[in-house]
């Protein structure tokens, strides 16, 4: 089969990854070695597709043979799509061909199951050595890792890799039982604590050493993981309401330290299986989710605020037509306005309209004189939602938060809008 | 009235501005004293060069963050540029101590809002920028890119680090730039036929971005929105867009109506029609 070809088919079946971050490697380049690559730290997109999606990394199966049949998965065995399979040696040559015309940050290897879960395994994790020990390439690499790998292999990837992902697949453990019978949570569990257990311990082991410390200077162990681990959750392909989503990804970041959780609201796929709802999940509660999660990891809400335990009805949705944290201002109305001027950081984190650095710019700016509402708009913030719940040297939002039904209405986009995101 | 000229060269240089920016302060000129444009070849009727003003002053202090900040701002190409970097650091040294802190401050802003624009246009080269084999040298590669701001000198490094085992030049219409492996060489602007019109790799980039491209994901507005139009021109990929969004709506359609096709027996169940499944596993193939 023409290498073309075979890229087509290998790109298009590993498209349902939604990762394609190439961040958090930590600081490293080529002048020493002569040989090729860097990161420094940001990852760069270095094309966007019409999906609107970040072209940052070459994200390839080495084949979509597999032995598995997830009913979600376009490469699952029972799939009429065609098949192919790169030769490692094919993958380290275009990963460096991309990369040489500056395309690409890197690689993001992943794979059907062939075989069994170590053969698979040894295969990704030679790419990855070629890569790194025949070609001194110092770009990005991320290798999607098999549960079922041994962990002597799980231990021989994070050398070489930046970053390493287990895919939890679906928010419930009912939700994998049903979908893709082959998969076992416990595994694909125990998976990601070995990695996490081996990262925690390598930088534990990598500090460099007290100065007053007796002991002879010892090796510093090669680094392991250095962006951490991140993991993937299909949306909307089982019932799983957003409640539940969110708290499965609280228990992730808690329990391994993820690096990041991605949402993949299920997409249509080629072949489709009928055990599938028909209608993927508007774009627009991937959207939301990732919003909750922001506010999970960055601005100090509980899953119980963003998505309350459920009064009446079993499932507990995020509203689709206002973000997460506009919501959860509504609905405490008791907590508002919130005085620029004098709240601590924590209450300026939960004001809609202002994100982190806002907060920042703010908090820097009030120690030297109090804040104005022209002071605000001069930050490019969005003066329409932040008005209503602030409070600034002149001026005060009065009855506006009596009414929440109404600020509502004011606040939630027209539903012309909305459309952007239903394209 | 203007009492001095001063003529920044190159005009991005944080050196040159820093030793008129001292001349000036030491001389307690005021921001109004200095004409800066000093492209301006109209100006220079009357006024005499920055670097004759007599110093009347000590050096004053001033933050380390001040030329972290003039860096950036002075690749903008903003007329006004030098001018407001010399308001600022005035203001500074005329007691405002913690100027930079003031954010809402309006020329603090500017000088934020220009920063930013040349972080973004920086950010942009980094990504954008294609490099082009040289046909029949090994491992030597052209690339012609045509920044907004005069970043080629700030962005270089960037290029060199990552890039060091290759040979390569960065050509744009003002300045070019050249790596050997050792060390970074800047030269005259050039044009886009100087570098190499074709790479042999590209058709295979192209089939990447077409199939790693999801069609029931379609929102080219916020395609559109990171990648603007204006960079499309040194993209080989972008070629293919007016295609893919044409066909986007087809292509799930057709995927929609062909859902309703009955699944094949799972390749590891007994077959009863073709080769055994497991032959249907090349090795390597």
């Amino acid at each position: 089969m023409q290498l073309s070809r075979k890229l087509a088919l290998l790109a298009d079946a590993a498209k349902y990854d939604a990762s394609c971050a190439s961040s958090g490697a930590g600081g490293r380049n080529s002048l020493k070695s002569g040989g090729i690559g860097s990161t420094e730290g940001m990852g760069i997109c270095h094309s966007y597709t019409p999906d609107g999606r970040c072209v940052s990394l070459l994200k390839i199966l080495l084949t979509n043979f597999c032995i598995y049949d997830c009913a979600y998965c376009i490469n699952r065995a029972s799939s009429n799509v065609p098949r192919a399979r790169f030769t490692p040696d094919e993958v380290v040559r275009l990963t460096l061909d991309f990369y040489k015309r500056n395309y690409i940050e890197g690689l993001f290897l992943s794979s059907g199951i062939i075989r069994n879960g170590d053969y698979t395994m040894e295969q990704l994790v030679e790419v990855a050595r070629s890569l790194r020990e025949d070609h001194r390439f110092a770009g990005y690499i991320h290798l999607k890792t098999i549960p079922e790998a041994s962990p002597e292999l799980l231990a021989l990837a994070g050398r070489y890799a930046d970053r390493l992902s287990i895919n939890i697949e679906l928010p419930t453990e009912a939700g994998l039982k049903a979908l893709a019978p082959e998969k076992r949570l416990p595994g694909i569990r125990a998976a990601m604590g070995t990695v996490h257990t081996k990262i925690e311990e390598t930088l534990e082991a990598r500090k460099p050493a007290k100065p007053t410390s007796a002991t002879p200077k010892r090796k510093r162990p090669p680094r392991y993981a250095p962006a951490g681990q991140s993991t993937q959750m299909i949306v909307g392909a089982d019932d799983a309401d957003d409640r539940s989503i969110l708290r499965t990804a609280h228990g992730l970041y808690d329990a391994y330290r993820m690096r990041r959780v991605y949402y993949s609201g299920f997409s249509p796929i080629q072949d489709a299986s009928s055990r599938l709802p028909v209608q993927a999940p508007p774009l627009l509660r991937e959207h939301r989710l990732y919003q909750a999660d922001w506010l999970l990891r960055f601005y100090g809400f509980e899953v119980d605020e963003i998505a309350p335990v459920p009064e009446q009805s079993e499932r507990t949705m995020l509203d689709l037509d206002i973000d997460p944290k506009l919501a959860w201002a509504l609905r405490h109305p008791e907590r508002f306005p919130v005085d620029l001027n004098t709240a601590p950081r924590e209450d300026l984190l939960r004001v809609p309209g202002l994100g982190t650095r806002n907060v920042d710019r703010i908090v820097l700016a009030r120690r030297h004189g109090r804040l104005r509402v022209a002071d605000l708009a001069r930050l490019r913030a969005p003066m329409q939602k932040l008005l209503p719940f602030v409070q600034l040297l002149d001026h005060h939002p009065r009855r506006r938060l009596d009414d929440p039904a109404t600020l509502r209405a004011q606040l939630a986009p027209k539903p012309r809008q909305q459309d952007l995101f239903a394209a | 009235m203007t009492l001095y000229r001063a003529r920044i060269d190159p005009p991005w240089d944080l050196d040159a501005w820093r030793t008129a920016a001292r001349a000036g302060l030491r001389a307690g000129l005021w921001p109004e004293d200095i004409d800066w444009d000093g492209d301006a070849q109209g100006s220079l009727l009357a006024a005499p060069d920055l670097a004759t003003a007599e110093a009347v002053h000590a050096a004053p202090e001033v933050p380390a963050a001040l030329f972290e900040l003039a860096g950036a701002v002075l690749c903008h190409r903003e007329p006004q540029r030098h001018a407001l970097l010399y308001r600022i650091a005035f203001r500074i040294a005329q007691g405002e101590r913690h100027l930079l802190a003031r954010v809402t401050d309006p020329d603090v802003r500017r000088a934020a809002e220009l920063a930013k624009a040349v972080g973004r246009d920086t950010h942009k080269m980094k990504a954008f920028v294609r490099f082009r084999e040289v046909p029949g040298e090994a491992e030597a590669f052209i690339a012609w890119f045509e920044p907004d701001h005069h970043i080629l000198d700030r962005v270089a490094p960037f290029f060199a680090r990552r890039f060091a085992g290759m040979r390569w030049a960065i050509l744009t219409p003002y300045r070019s730039v050249a790596w050997d492996g050792h060390g970074l060489c800047f030269g005259p602007g050039a044009q886009r036929a100087d570098a190499p019109a074709d790479d042999a790799r590209e058709e295979l980039w192209r089939t990447y971005y077409a199939n790693i491209f999801n069609p029931a994901r379609l929102n080219p507005r916020m395609m559109r929105q990171e990648m603007p139009q204006k960079y499309w021109k040194h993209l080989p990929e972008t070629q293919l867009l007016p295609g893919l969004i044409r066909d986007a709506g087809a292509r799930v359609r057709d995927m929609a109506e062909r859902e309703a096709q009955p699944p094949r027996r799972r390749a590891r169940a007994p077959a009863d029609d073709s080769a055994p499944p497991s032959a249907s596993v090349p090795e390597n193939g």
